[in-house]
């Protein structure tokens, strides 16, 4: 999977094709009840553009076992719609058709969860054992069928969903691997592997159907693990290949960028998203976080007031408002709707982590240590909650015992210089100098996001009497300064003071006058730089005094020309760009 | 601050989506099952209780009697039951059938049974007739179950319990009941195997098949599990029994404790149940200490104090002083875990901390743990931590601390002994600590006490007080609540007994004792090293004397795993004796460099000793001169630390040297003044080589005096030997015998008694068949 391009080469089927799939997918799914996964096609299909001749997929020929018990299926159908899911697997219990007998599985599984979860407020006691007994029977009768090849692909699918419920976690991959090579239109069995993927080697080794619902699965799984470049790439290719319309697509790809950071991009696909699909909630939430990493106050209250008006009652919306709350300084109440949204679903991430970050706001350390904990108990990898307790504890003037918590986030996120800088500022605070630079340097190697490593870096050179990396430093910190055209005087003239002393120093006069000249620039340098000039100039003078050269072929010339004229046409820093030079001459 | 109050009831709101104040109790199917039991226990007291009534044939059925034993081993069985985990009805069942009358035993079963074929009803009966039972005595004085009591406390919780359920939450206990009472008599479980087509997927779930919860199943998976059976539900109260019952013991007698596998899966199942237990990750911290698993350890410690914070506390403010002290101590026991862990830098930063936080807040109590950390860390034996320790005396006195005084006090003596106190004063002052020890009964810090006498009195070279010491150490009544203290200083006074046994030449008992710290110190646990060293050590000097170099070289491999320097010092006399001269000479000048280099790490006797092995090896192959100065200096070693038998061993050796360079009036003369202290308290190999020293010294003085006078010094020899012999042999040391054997009979010839020259001739050559001499080490060897 090295190379994303050479894998669109299996990727032959035409629009109309891919169409007819989609619509008939949707018909079989939607038959079985699996609205997730219709409701996918469905959005889909309405995305592309293309003829199809809807009259002959739309009639199609039943199995005759299936019109056989067609009654038993439409009453079980119907309960199940009312969500009366024991009656309606009651009813099908005896038939024979595929169909009929996923029904009646499907009713029983999802009978058991709904009790679960109903008793779930009125759970006492120790972690009930009973509360799987039900799963268990479900899978061994379905493992009985799958041992002798007896279940259709959706069956297979559910087999594997009860394997995850009871965390055969190895199992339940074999065996959706297994559903999506036998029922490849079915994007509940994809989705359900994505969650099961944990890192690129072992998506490598899936032996996984040569179909093209596998381009939609790798987009997701690899945004997923996090490898969002490659995630965009495959997108951008189904986007040119005719699925621009896809709200499913966008909403991926502002997720893609999102997770990469890159905000405007991630707003703008997000604001595309929102206009194809004005009343959908799904990644609102992350919408939000955008729009409060941008402080778009505006915007922000806009979206919490509209996905206020389409359902209130989704974690999702309170996330949105918690954010507003939040951008508005009033973070009690940013609590108080992430905590709703943890009441509407309890595993719901993220929520604990903001509200950390709420609770440190309110200066309630101790509040947002057992929020971030709590995070951190779901899912042991939030490199957000790792990271906001080492804030926590370095807020608390514990540098040593926050060490812990960043080393943590930074295992969890090895290529995220923000994670290296707070470990290098830790140690630099514990005087831990070494720690700290290789800190500091793997921050700039890996992408420095605040632009402060390299700066932090050189300081500390400075400190440690290491000149020459020092310089290097400064240098380059004063490149990429202005590459990026960020502005922070303190650094910079600090950098330049170094550099210009530097050079002064080993003799590198025009270096050190290039230098001493920018830091004429700041003012609060400038009696300095003024200083190391005057000292340049002397130098001068006494070196070139000292030339072995006593006759001079111009005596005249070189008392009358000025030192810094004379200077300025041999800086090589200061030579003129063309535009400058045609401005020159234009001025003139 | 809407926000702010809802914080406590926000944050008792669990992940797994668990609403409302969680009880400290909770009903389960075990609690029922002792309320049932202690109810049918009841309702045969109360008819033995019955006032007596003329007329009326009051005749108890002897199956209704209960005996006074039968009633104490009832309750103590119901005390357990109450503050161990939940355990299946099976094993309850086992547990109880022999105690139980058999009346109370069927009735019991036979209310389960009724509870179980009969659904909610008869159960939700039974907690009304529990309610009517304390509320109703059957004589107002004597209730059957006074409302104050365990027992009634019991009930009371229970019942409070129940009371608050609602109908659907009944309606689950029930299904959990009935599900506790299948596992014994139920219907037959669905047997899979049957099921299965038998494909190669049911034969790895089936391992994993019994596990029911799915976070459950992870947890245990991880553990090797086998959980369903062992495992117990904790409620919080008996957790927290749990924790501080495991705590006591690991800290006063690890044996006592649980494994530390059995442990972890015990904490891992109270976690399940209890997730916002902080000290259960505190107890796992512990454990892992204990079989020295860092990484664990730390993450341990960090969830511990991260979830250490009390949430019920209204009082705000109050609550911030506290988070405050918690976030304090966090860091100094961080600081000792990096310290246990030998990373001296890491503490000293994490105690830094610690010092600075309680700094700003006054904390003195907090200081002080820090500054007896603080000079356990920092470099030994310079002034500054002398001064650090002093200071911690009298401070922690003051604020009466008493186990940090008795810590300090006992450092502080020790640094005092290493830096040439004298020896009554340093003794004189572990006194103070001894009676602190006294005053607040804290028997770990009285065998640390004597463990440390003991130490010192070895060090000093008292060998009679320093096996004393040993033995109060083993007979120190430590016990509490019925556990004798099981720790260091334990195991290092029957390491030291060993030693003792081993230097008389009583090998057996001397590994007996070692089996006995090894019993009591399984290998896994924390302080099995010492035992192990010694028994190294024990093995090496006897294979070494008795001339078995394929053990002692194997001794000594396994000496290098234990303690590097001892193996350094004991492999350069390995070499020695082997005559490998240069490598030997090589290996201790080396070693001593190293020792005088870092002199702060060694006590004043390792240097010594050094000294000596070196001094041997000189003698060995002739260079008196080295041997002197090596000797001399070791002489004022010992001298300046008041190491009275090192001193003396080192004047042995000196007048050895003096008999060689043929002054052996001299060497008499130093011999007639230290010998006794050698005598008195050296071990069996340094008396007789003491002595064989002085037999040849009066020998070889003899020469000079008149023939008569000669022939009494040399049979005064005779005698001598006789008992150098003796004691060689105790050791096994067969070159020794061998050697004396010779001597002895040099002496008889020279006395003219020739029947005894040929007798010992004899030996000699018997024991030469059966011990040839292989080494080319010269005979010259004290």
């Amino acid at each position: 999977m090295a190379d994303i391009s050479s894998l669109f080469k299996t990727f032959t089927p035409s629009l109309s094709s891919i169409k007819a799939d989609l619509l008939r997918a949707n018909r079989e799914c939607s038959q079985r009840k699996l609205f997730h996964s219709s409701k996918w096609a469905a959005e889909l299909l309405y995305s592309i553009e293309a003829p199809v001749d809807y009259k002959q997929i739309l009639t199609v020929q039943e199995r005759p076992d299936f019109v056989e018990e067609y009654d038993k299926f439409c009453l079980a159908s119907s309960f199940f719609d009312l969500k009366e899911y024991d009656r309606a697997a009651f009813f099908v219990q005896d038939c024979k058709n595929k169909k009929a007998y996923f029904l009646h599985m499907y009713g029983r599984y999802l009978a058991d969860e709904k009790r679960k979860l109903d008793n779930a407020p009125d759970s006492i006691g120790p972690p009930d054992k009973l509360e799987n007994e039900h799963l268990k029977t479900l899978k061994t009768e379905l493992a009985k069928k799958y041992a002798i090849t007896e279940l259709d692909g959706f069956c297979i699918y559910l087999y594997g969903v009860v394997l995850k419920k009871l965390d055969l976690l190895k199992e339940a991959i074999e065996v959706f691997v297994d559903a999506v090579n036998s029922e490849p239109l079915h994007w509940g069995a994809w989705l359900e592997l994505v969650t099961l993927i944990k890192d690129k080697e072992s998506l490598l080794a899936l032996s996984l159907p040569n179909h093209w619902m596998k381009h939609f699965f790798l987009g997701h799984i690899y945004l997923e693990l996090q490898l969002n470049e490659e995630g965009l790439k495959i997108y951008q290719h189904l986007m040119d290949k005719g699925f621009v319309k896809s709200s499913y697509i966008v909403s991926q790809v502002a997720m893609a960028y999102n997770n990469m950071r890159e905000v405007d991009m991630a707003v703008n696909a997000f604001t595309e998203l929102t206009e194809m699909d004005p009343y959908r909630l799904e990644n609102m939430d992350y919408f939000s976080n955008t729009l409060y990493i941008k402080e778009m106050r505006a915007d922000l209250a806009h979206l919490a007031h509209r996905c206020c008006d389409i359902d209130k009652y989704r974690e999702e919306t309170c996330v949105v408002i918690g954010n507003y709350y939040s951008l508005r300084q009033q973070h009690e109440k940013a609590v108080l709707y992430f905590q709703r949204a943890l009441k509407l679903n309890p595993q719901y991430l993220s929520a604990w982590t903001l509200m950390g970050h709420e609770f440190m706001e309110l200066k309630n350390t101790t509040a947002a240590i057992q929020a971030y904990r709590q995070a951190i108990e779901i899912n042991i990898r939030d490199y957000r909650a790792w990271y906001g307790l080492g804030q926590t504890y370095e807020i608390l003037k514990m540098p040593f015992y926050c060490l812990y918590y960043y080393r943590q986030a930074q295992k969890l996120r090895p290529n995220d210089s923000r994670m290296a800088m707070a470990l290098g500022e830790s140690y630099e605070k514990l005087e831990r100098l070494q720690e700290a630079k290789k800190c500091f340097w793997k921050a700039h190697v890996v992408g420095d996001m605040e632009g402060m490593a390299l700066i932090k870096l050189a300081k500390l050179h400075e400190r440690l009497n290491e000149e020459d990396q020092a310089a290097s430093a400064y240098t380059e910190y004063i490149n990429e300064a202005n590459r990026m055209g960020t502005f922070s005087a303190e650094d910079q003239s600090q950098a330049y003071k170094y550099l210009a002393n530097y050079h002064l120093l080993r003799n590198n006069l025009d270096d050190a006058y290039a230098a001493a000249q920018k830091c004429t620039e700041f003012p609060e340098r400038r009696e300095e730089a003024k200083g190391i000039l005057k000292d340049i100039q002397n130098r001068r003078a006494r070196s070139e005094g000292a030339y072995p050269h006593p006759v001079r072929m111009d005596d005249s010339l070189g008392s009358i020309c000025p030192d810094p004229l004379n200077i300025s046409t041999r800086t090589p820093s200061v030579c003129l760009s063309p535009v400058n030079l045609k401005f020159d001459i234009g001025d003139d | 601050m809407a926000g702010v109050d809802s914080q406590t009831e926000l944050l008792r709101f669990g992940p797994v989506g668990k609403t409302g104040p969680t009880h400290k109790e909770q009903v389960t199917p075990h609690k029922i099952s002792l309320l049932v039991l202690i109810y049918e226990y009841c309702e045969l007291k109360k008819k033995q209780n019955q006032p007596f009534i003329f007329g009326q044939s009051n005749t108890l059925d002897p199956e209704e009697r209960i005996s006074e034993s039968e009633k104490r081993d009832f309750m103590t069985l119901i005390l357990k039951l109450l503050q161990s985990p939940d355990l299946p009805l099976k094993e309850l069942l086992n547990q109880t059938q022999n105690i139980l009358k058999p009346k109370i035993f069927d009735e019991f079963v036979d209310r389960l049974k009724e509870f179980y074929e009969e659904d909610v009803l008869p159960l939700m009966d039974f907690f009304q007739e529990l309610h009517r039972m304390l509320t109703e005595p059957i004589t107002p004085e004597m209730p059957v179950i006074s409302s104050s009591s365990v027992l009634g406390l019991f009930f009371r919780g229970m019942i409070l319990v129940f009371d608050s359920l609602s109908f659907s939450q009944v309606t689950i206990l029930y299904n959990q009941f009935k599900h506790y009472y299948e596992e014994v008599n139920g219907p037959a479980q669905i047997d899979e195997s049957e099921n299965f087509g038998g494909s190669l997927m049911d034969s790895i779930t089936k391992e994993t098949e019994r596990l029911t919860c799915s976070a459950l199943g992870r947890e245990s998976s991880h553990l090797g599990g086998t959980k369903s059976e062992s495992g117990g539900y904790f409620s919080h109260k008996q957790a927290e029994y749990f924790i501080s019952r495991q705590g006591f013991l690991l800290q006063h007698n690890e044996k006592e404790a649980m494994s530390p596998k059995e442990l972890q899966t015990q904490i891992s199942n109270m976690l399940q149940s209890n997730p916002a237990l902080a000290e259960a990750h505190f107890l796992s911290y512990m454990n892992n200490l204990r079989v020295k698993e860092y990484c664990t350890a730390v993450h341990n410690l960090f969830h511990c104090f991260d979830r250490n914070t009390n949430f019920t506390d209204v009082n705000l403010a109050n609550k911030t002083v506290e988070e405050d002290v918690s976030r304090r101590y966090a860091s100094l026991n961080l600081a000792g875990l990096h310290f246990r862990f030998g990373h001296k830098e890491e503490a000293l930063a994490a105690l830094q901390e610690a010092i600075r936080m309680a700094q700003e807040t006054n904390d003195h109590v907090c200081l002080q743990h820090a500054l007896s950390w603080l000079h356990r860390i920092e470099d030994a034996g310079n002034a500054r931590t002398a001064s650090l320790i002093a200071r911690s005396v009298d401070k922690s006195e003051e604020m009466s601390l008493p186990n940090i005084t008795s810590l300090s006090v006992q450092a502080l003596a020790k640094h005092n002994a290493f830096f040439t106190a004298r020896p009554s004063s340093v003794i004189e002052y572990m006194l103070k600590s001894d009676i602190l020890n006294c005053q607040h009964s804290q028997p770990h810090f009285m065998c640390v006490s004597y463990a440390q006498k003991a130490a010192l009195w070895h060090m000093y070279g008292k060998r009679e007080s320093s096996s004393m010491c040993s033995q109060l150490v083993l007979n120190l009544d430590t016990s509490e609540g019925g556990i004798y203290h099981n720790g260091e200083s334990v195991c290092l006074a029957l390491c030291n007994i060993a030693r003792i046994f081993a230097d008389e030449g009583n090998y057996v008992l001397a590994l007996e004792v070692i089996n006995n710290a090894k019993q009591r110190f399984p290998p896994q646990t924390q302080h099995a090293h010492l035992w192990m060293t010694y028994e190294q050590e024990i093995m090496f000097d006897r294979s070494l004397l008795s001339q078995k170099d394929e053990l002692a070289s194997q001794a000594l491999t396994g000496l290098q795993a234990l303690d590097e320097d001892e193996y350094r010092l004991r492999s350069g006399i390995f070499k020695k004796e082997k005559g490998d001269v240069s490598t030997a000479l090589s290996t201790l000048t080396r070693l001593k460099e190293h020792v005088t280099t870092n002199s702060q790490k060694f006590s004043p006797e390792f240097p010594c000793r050094v000294m000596l092995a070196l001094a041997d090896l000189y003698i060995q192959t002739g260079n008196h001169i080295s041997a002197t100065s090596q000797i001399l200096e070791c002489v004022m070693k010992s001298e300046e630390h008041h190491l009275e038998y090192l001193h003396s061993l080192a004047a042995v050796y000196l007048a050895f040297v003096q008999l060689l360079m043929r002054l052996p009036e001299k060497g008499l003369s130093l011999l007639d003044r230290h010998m006794v202290t050698v005598l008195s308290h050296g071990s069996c190999l340094d008396r007789a080589r003491t002595l064989y020293c002085y037999a040849r010294c009066t020998v070889a003085d003899g020469n000079r005096l008149s023939a008569t006078d000669r022939k009494s010094s040399l049979l005064q020899a005779v005698n001598t030997m006789t008992t150098v012999i003796e004691l060689f042999k105790k050791l096994d040391a067969h070159m020794r015998v061998k050697d004396a054997t010779y001597y002895l009979a040099r002496l008889y010839h020279e006395l003219g008694y020739t029947a005894e020259r040929n007798k010992c001739a004899y030996e000699f050559k018997q024991l030469d068949s059966q011990f040839p001499t292989h080494s080319q080490g010269t005979v010259l060897r004290l």
